[in-house]
């Protein structure tokens, strides 16, 4: 296991545990039997058993952490670790906010108003946890350098005659256990937020983050014509336009998500990866000297179509 | 799905966008249950105005070829008659070809109208 892996399924949950437990274990003794977990605007006005809500809260990051080193065997699955992360970082920041608020009170009903820190909070450690997990995840030695596949004898063409304008639309479905599992995630996160201890917010905006992610990675959308390239996942924004006179060649190849560090959006030096699945995708060879992948059925076409609308320009070649 | 639009195009623009994406559909490249690209995207795609694409869309809607449905888009019908699809455009080119030699729409008809059971 790189050192970086370890810091990710290893050291980083384990701080978080941390973070769950300590203060259970220094503070509990000065909460309530039955603590404040739910708050509105007029202060705490829900409880629940102070011993459920630590065993809950631990449980579902051991859960976690169970389910990160699972994905930790499989390297291409590791890309859901900053979002595990990220919700670690929640649970830790929520079960914080809790305790402070229910510290040194004889019963919950006079526990603090929950302040915007302890809202913001949780939300602003998931995400730098998220980031971090990116970073670390980003950073990844690559096993192999990023390369296209295929044979280049042959410069792929549709046979585009000089007036003939054309189009050619296509996409690529992701492979269903992807979507699955960010889906159930999303549903876990919705069910707690509305059933489980403390403050509900904080996991629905998670759960909407996470089912935003599972559309995003869903699908690509890819459209050639004498404008360009355009690509985007499966929600209308981010999307790339690439215009003709940016691009020097354009072939069909075989996408191995694992050469990009996972599925989504994925950015290496010198190149950007639209991956959705293993399989086909069209790669874009920019004139400045970067890459474009987009995974996509029917790539070999779409190049096709690249090559023919680069070759209609007089005076221009395409790039070897 | 790739639409091709000669520059020598027969008919009205609309036409050969609907007589395009009818041979994707009836060639297989289009199959049952896929949607086509919104109609402001392949509008822009392939530079035309907007409603000539609506209007192909619309053709294509009426010859059953395909469902336009809000917050869908187009879809190609399981049951697209693409038999009929086939026909259409062959209809179309004798329509072209008819023109060329010189025979009136009526005299293409009642030529059709002769021809044996």
């Amino acid at each position: 296991m790189t050192a970086r892996r370890a810091l990710v399924v290893l050291v980083l949950p384990a701080l978080v545990l941390v973070a769950i437990g300590l203060p259970i274990l220094l503070l509990g003794d000065r909460l309530p039997t039955t603590i404040a977990t739910h708050w509105s605007t007029g202060g705490p006005d829900g409880s629940s058993d102070g011993t459920i809500a630590a065993i809950v809260t631990v449980g579902l990051w051991l859960l976690a952490w169970v389910a990160l080193l699972i994905a930790g065997r499989h390297p291409q699955r590791l890309f859901y670790a900053p979002w595990l992360l990220g919700l670690g970082g929640l649970l830790a920041g929520i079960s914080g906010a809790t305790i402070a608020a229910n510290l040194d009170v004889a019963d919950w009903r006079q526990a603090d108003h929950l302040s915007p820190l302890g809202v913001l909070g949780p939300l602003v450690l998931a995400g730098l946890l998220v980031v971090l997990g990116e970073r670390l995840e980003r950073g990844r030695p690559v096993d192999r350098r990023p390369h296209a596949d295929g044979p280049v004898d042959a410069r792929p063409t549709v046979g585009l005659s000089p007036d003939e304008r054309a189009v050619w639309t296509g996409r690529a479905v992701a492979t269903p256990w992807l979507i699955a599992l960010t889906g159930g995630i999303a549903l876990v996160l919705v069910v707690l937020g509305l059933v489980g201890p403390g403050p509900k917010l904080p996991l629905l905006a998670a759960a909407v983050v996470l089912l935003a992610v599972a559309v995003a990675v869903g699908s690509t959308r890819v459209t050639v014509s004498e404008r360009g390239v355009s690509a985007r996942l499966g929600l209308p924004w981010p999307r790339r336009r690439i215009a003709l006179d940016t691009i020097g060649d354009a072939r069909a190849i075989d996408v191995e998500p694992l050469q990009w560090g996972g599925w989504g959006w994925r950015m290496r030096p010198g190149a950007t990866a639209l991956v959705v699945r293993r399989g086909e995708g069209l790669l874009l060879d920019l004139r400045d000297g970067r890459r474009f992948v987009v995974t996509v059925d029917d790539a070999a076409t779409a190049a096709g179509l690249v090559c023919d609308l680069l070759a209609r320009d007089p005076g221009r070649t395409p790039t070897a | 799905m790739l639409i091709r639009l000669p520059a020598d195009g027969e008919g009205p623009l609309y036409e050969q966008i609907a007589g395009a994406i009818r041979r994707a559909i009836s060639s297989g490249e289009l199959p049952a249950g896929e949607r086509l690209p919104p109609a402001r995207e392949l509008a822009g795609a392939i530079d035309v105005n907007l409603h000539t694409v609506l209007r192909a869309y619309a053709q294509l809607r009426e010859d059953g070829l395909i469902d336009v449905r809000r917050g869908r888009g187009a879809v190609v019908r399981d049951d697209a008659p693409t038999g009929q699809a086939d026909v259409h455009e062959l209809a179309v080119r004798l329509l072209a070809e008819a023109r060329r030699a010189g025979l009136s729409r009526r005299e293409l008809l009642s030529l059709i109208e002769r021809l044996p059971a």
